[in-house]
């Protein structure tokens, strides 16, 4: 009896069971994708990583402290003196808002937890979102399947991982949800045709608008959609009705973030949308006519009509491009449609790691068997084209060229690997379960068909268990990345020591709170753009120049100064008002990306402005065109104040055993100028492992001295 | 309050008298004993650290006629502000300790520009016998740094001024001083003749017969490379939970009270010198947590938390200013405090933190100028209703109990305008199943049962009791088949 109960307390329909599985493995993956974030929190420490996120960090904390519109109104003077920034107006705030209404519902709830910490979890919390939201929309793709499949592999993939581990705050860490939950109700409009959906459609990528830049993608590849639908014949009222509302609100929602502006209806990256639009209203009104006219009539009609508006359009662009309404493609996405332009044009574009070309080893990298999966998914939906696959083509097709451009957009390339590589592997897999499943049932009866189709449960087992093999490397692959590549905070290091044990380099932190602490309140730091947010928002002093670098002049000035001999960069700092000189410096420790080996950028950009024109990049080379530090390199290089300020006093330190003192662990070579003096700065302060080496600079000498 | 009523009870002509003597009883007021004398006086002033630890070893002689019960110690008014702590003890077997008490300024006609302690004595001395005991005092931020700004290489030199003398209010007989100090290297110091200066400690006396309050000052210019750290500020909070967990958290502010660095700072020279604090300031956060059942006592709802009002930061501390702050409960209340020695209590407020909904009661005590002798328990009596703990159980497990119910809700109930009758039909129909499997399962049940009685009937043959049974079982499964048979109608 008691067996039975409980069979019967276990029975349930094919349904509930069904949605019990849904529930469960969506839960599972979405607590997996949180936690598998957390290991940068567990091997360090609940910090903010890099760079940008401590700009983001910086301005959270301002708009939780000082309230909304003091936010969109702030003037921010401790940065990029004597300029300053408006902060309100040239920014995406949606990261920003966001962490602060979930600090304050917490904080309303009496959850005592700090904006900080709220920060740190903001990104992992929305990677859980982005998991459930890539289900929906792969299950309004194909079918629940391939959404649960898809769904556990965005879960862990490394290429999105890689921008939204916990502390990595930045506008990406959301950015990726708010497009795929715009993606998933354009899907909704699209399929159905409604309002509703439609302005569901607008409001999720105004959300998308004022979080990142990269909404730009987004209002392209909606319209190249509709267009691509257009001509394959496949518009209709729904897809005029779903492309019309999301377009002209979506628009109107987008100009009120005032970073954005009046872009949407001037710049030409967002032209595709407009042309589109009017695009669908002309194909509206054509079929219309069709309706209601003889074949003759309409035919010399539409010829006309078609004749009229190229004209009519290339008479009204030109006029708007000359006149400067329709702004001029910016650099950033020159670059993405020509590889070499940024290079060739703008240095401090292309002197940004993640500016740069993906490799293909990269791509194995950061997603591992999806790279297989994707063709596979791809052909399926090819195999049985739909309104929405097509746009699923669309997406895959556009961001994997992207994606090649630059090493940053490998981020909106992965879901979309996700969504593919999870039809096809589900489509694949229920194909050869069947046969799994068929052959047990048929045994006996059929054996014309075993004869036709050898071993055919056996493959199928073979197929199903080779995929389960390929899942596991999968999974073990991720959290490999996730662990060695992808979950240190950058601001604290960590080495190996020699027996073994794991260094704590520290030094950032110190070097920032020193400055916090030791120098006067009004105190302005010079150091390269890198450093800018770090020093703004831990030092809380004001600095020259940022991370965003919108002044590339300013970034040249200082570039000439570091460039420069002491006494020409003496006059420089002067003028610039400065205080403190700050520098990275690796050569003890080892660590690669400190200063000097960004030197080369720094002249480059420093001669790129008319100020500078006297700093070439052939002065740095020695004749045999090498850059080095060592006696062999050139006398600007060993005199300039970037060379000073790194090896001013290095030259009495043994750093590794046989190799004589002021030897540079990174460039592998004895420094060349050894002994000699600052007149116009003193240290002011180097940290444990001379990572930050800070500078003061001197007053002027007094008369007669 | 007794003075009031008293005045009402006496003759006016006898009030003054007694206005006078109970005044004296009452508010605590002193006088300096004119029978007391200093036979010897045993002084060492130890300047190794950042203080001033001075010991003074006396020997008090009653030469009056009657008992005394207390003896007052006295400093200078300009110490106010360095003095921290000043503790008294009988130089005998054991050591007792005696109490001392701070005596209210001004309380000692004409002499209001010192600051008196009371020494209680556990016995009064009697008339012409003597009493050995010894007076301890500790005085912060009294060395100051001596250059003022040094090299990073320089040694550190500081300076200190002082009493050459015991401050007493009795007049004293014999005295000698001792300076302790760190290193051989002095620079300078008073030449206050007698005085020898023998390797680490200058020894000025012995002196003759000296008059209350004497005073000639004392200099002493030496080495001394020890840290120089103040705290300038601690907050220390103790948040209980009767779950088993103390957490603290102590906030503190540092701040570097030794010699300033001239010029350069120099990483190479830094790590080969001596440890001359290159931070000018910082503030760091050391929180930890630690098992209730070492600190925390009750007897049923009554609760004593029994914990340290200041702990180690580092040896030689100075903390200028203290907040302590202690997180009980929410509910707790007739809460007392009990402090090992005077502080200031703040106001208390609320704290609000996961799950509160009336705020947990803080109760804030300060202090200022505090060193490591402050190092004591203080105690925190409470009532904390037991059924309180599972107020927060109870709010969880009812969110939760809501939040399914309305999930309940929601899945079951139809909420749109319009009708769907497709998915209406297919849910009908869904039930239907349900149903006629519910019944199939009966059916099951019942040949199950069967089966168990035929083997039961196997065993005993017991016939009777077998076709009885039989009877419930084909009612059962004659219930159940006409039920899916008006299911398929």
């Amino acid at each position: 009896m008691g067996v039975l109960l409980k069979a019967k307390g276990l029975r349930m329909s094919a349904q509930k069971q069904e949605t019990l599985l849904k529930l469960t493995i969506l839960s599972f993956a979405a607590i997996l994708s949180f936690a598998t974030r957390l290991f940068s929190v567990l091997r360090f420490e609940s910090v903010i990583h890099e760079f940008d996120p401590y700009f983001n960090y910086r301005t959270t904390k301002y708009l939780s402290e000082e309230g909304f519109y003091n936010f969109l109104n702030w003037f921010d003077d401790r940065v990029w003196y004597p300029l300053g920034r408006i902060i309100g107006g040239t920014i995406y705030p949606g990261l920003m808002v966001t962490s602060a209404i979930f600090y304050h519902i917490a904080q309303f709830l009496n959850i005592t937890i700090d904006i900080r910490n709220v920060c740190v979890f903001l990104a992992p919390l929305f990677s859980s979102f982005t998991t459930i939201v890539t289900y929906l929309l792969t299950k309004e793709l194909k079918d629940s399947a391939s959404g649960l499949f898809a769904a556990s592999m965005i879960a862990i993939v490394p290429g999105y991982i890689s921008r939204s581990v916990a502390g990595s705050y930045d506008n990406e860490g959301i950015a990726i949800f708010c497009m795929l939950f715009t993606y998933y109700m354009w899907i909704k409009a699209v399929k159905t045709g409604s309002i509703f959906w439609s302005t569901c459609t607008a409001l999720a990528y105004f959300y998308m608008v004022s979080s990142w830049g990269g909404y730009v993608f987004l209002i392209n590849l909606i319209p190249l959609h509709v267009l691509t639908l257009m001509v394959t014949g496949r518009f209709s009222h729904r897809i005029y009705i779903a492309y019309s509302i999301t377009y002209c609100l979506g628009t109107i929602y987008s100009m009120q973030i005032p970073f954005v502006g009046f872009q949407p209806v001037q710049s030409s990256e967002h032209m595709l949308a407009i042309v589109v639009f009017g695009l669908c209203q002309i194909h509206a009104l054509v079929d219309y006519l069709r309706s209601r006219l003889s074949a003759t009539d309409f035919e010399a009609l539409f010829h006309g009509l078609i004749i009229s508006t190229v004209v009519l359009s290339a008479i009204v662009g030109a006029i708007l491009t000359i006149t400067g309404k329709i702004s001029p493609w910016t650099g950033r996405f020159y670059s993405l449609l020509d590889p070499s332009y940024a290079k060739n044009h703008i240095p401090i574009i292309a002197s940004v790691s993640e500016h740069q070309p993906t490799s293909w080893s990269s791509f194995y990298f950061d997603l591992q068997i999806l790279v297989f999966l994707f063709p596979a998914g791809l052909y399926f939906c090819f195999s049985k084209l739909t309104d929405s696959n097509i746009f699923l083509i669309l997406y895959g097709a556009t961001s994997l060229y992207f994606a090649g451009v630059m090493v940053r957009l490998m981020l909106v390339l992965a879901p979309v690997m996700c969504i593919l590589g999870g039809i096809g592997a589900s489509t694949l897999l229920l194909k050869y379960m069947k046969d799994i499943e068929a052959s047990k049932v048929v045994d006996k009866k059929s054996k014309k068909l075993e004869s036709n189709y050898v071993l055919r449960s056996q493959v199928a087992t073979f197929f199903v268990i080779i995929m389960c093999v390929f899942f596991f490397s999968y999974t073990f692959h991720c959290t490999w990345v996730t662990v060695e590549a992808y979950s240190s905070p950058s601001i604290v290091l960590s080495a190996r020591s020699p027996d073994g044990g794991r260094m704590i380099f520290d030094d950032f932190r110190e070097a920032y709170y020193w400055l916090r602490m030791n120098t006067p309140e009004d105190a302005k730091i010079m150091s390269w753009w890198d450093y800018g947010y770090q020093i703004t928002a831990m030092a809380n002093r004001t600095i020259l120049v940022d991370n965003n670098t919108w002044n590339n002049t300013h970034i040249s000035r200082v570039g000439q100064a570091m460039a420069s001999s002491e006494e020409k960069a003496y006059e420089i700092m002067r003028e610039l008002d400065v205080n403190y000189v700050l520098v990275i410096f690796g050569g003890l420790t080892g660590y690669s990306s400190d200063d000097l080996n960004k030197f080369l950028w720094m002249v480059r950009i420093a001669g790129s402005t008319e100020k500078g024109k006297s700093i070439s990049e052939w002065d740095y080379y020695n004749p045999a065109g090498e850059f080095r530090v060592d006696k062999e390199g050139t006398p600007t290089l060993l005199n300039c104040l970037m060379y000073k300020m790194c090896y001013y006093k290095f030259g009495q330190v043994y750093t590794e055993g046989g190799k004589p003192s002021g030897y540079d662990r990174v460039r592998n070579m004895e420094i060349g100028n050894k002994d000699f003096d600052l007149t116009t700065l003193e240290e002011a302060y180097t940290t444990e492992h001379w990572l930050v080496r800070i500078y003061k600079v001197k007053d002027l000498r007094n008369r007669g001295n | 309050m007794k003075l009031h009523g008293r005045r009402n009870c006496f003759s006016a002509a006898v009030a003054a008298l007694v206005l006078v003597l109970c005044s004296a009883l009452v508010s605590g007021n002193f006088v300096i004993e004119p029978s007391l004398n200093i036979k010897n006086a045993d002084r060492t002033i130890d300047l190794h650290s950042q203080l001033t630890k001075i010991t003074n070893k006396l020997v008090v002689e009653n030469t009056g006629k009657s008992p005394v019960k207390y003896v007052l110690f006295a400093l200078d008014a300009k110490q106010r502000e360095q003095l921290s702590y000043v503790s008294a003890l009988l130089r005998e077997h054991g050591r007792p300790e005696l109490k001392v008490k701070p005596v209210k300024d001004g309380s000692i006609p004409q002499h209001s520009d010192k600051i008196f302690f009371s020494i209680e004595l556990k016995d009064p001395l009697q008339p012409q016998r003597s009493m050995p005991i010894e007076v301890e005092v500790l005085l912060t931020h009294e060395l100051q740094p001596y250059p003022k700004e040094i090299l990073q290489k320089d040694k550190q030199l500081v300076k200190y001024l002082g009493n050459v003398y015991l401050y007493s209010p009795y007049p004293v007989t014999k005295q000698t001083t001792t300076v302790v100090l760190p290193s051989r290297n002095v620079e300078n110091y008073s030449r206050i003749k007698p005085v020898t200066q023998s390797d680490t400690t200058i020894t000025y006396g012995p002196f003759d017969k000296r008059p209350a309050f004497a005073k000639e000052e004392l200099m002493v210019h030496f080495e001394n490379n020890n840290k120089f750290l103040t705290v300038t500020k601690l907050e220390r909070v103790i948040e209980v939970s009767h779950w088993g967990n103390i957490a603290v958290e102590e906030t503190i502010d540092l701040l570097h009270t030794g010699a300033l660095l001239k010029e350069r700072f120099c990483r190479i020279e830094f790590e080969t010198s001596f440890p001359i604090i290159w931070w000018m300031e910082t503030r760091y956060i050391i929180g930890y947590n630690v098992p209730s059942y070492e600190y925390l006592y009750n007897s049923g709802d009554e609760y004593i938390l029994d914990m340290r009002l200041l702990d180690h930061i580092y040896d030689d501390m100075v903390v200028d200013e203290m907040v302590l702050k202690v997180i009980l409960p929410e509910g707790s209340n007739n809460i007392q405090i009990e402090l090992p020695y005077e502080a200031t209590r703040l106001p208390d407020s609320l704290h609000y933190t996961y799950l509160d909904t009336t705020g947990r009661p803080v109760i804030s005590v300060t202090k200022k100028n505090l060193v490591e002798n402050h190092i004591q328990n203080f105690k925190l009596k409470y009532t904390f209703p037991k059924l309180l703990m599972l107020q927060e159980p109870l709010l969880v497990t009812v969110a939760l109990y809501i939040m399914f119910l309305m999930v309940i809700v929601y899945v079951r109930l139809d909420f749109s305008i319009d009708k769907d009758e497709a998915s209406e039909s297919k849910l009908r129909v869904a039930g239907q199943c349900e149903k006629i499997l519910a019944a199939q399962d009966r059916r099951v049940s019942s040949y199950n049962n069967l089966d168990d009685l035929l083997t039961q009937l196997k065993t005993n043959k017991d016939v009777n009791l077998f076709s009885s049974a039989v009877k419930g079982v084909n009612q059962e499964y004659k219930n159940a088949t006409a039920a899916i048979a008006e299911l398929g109608n």
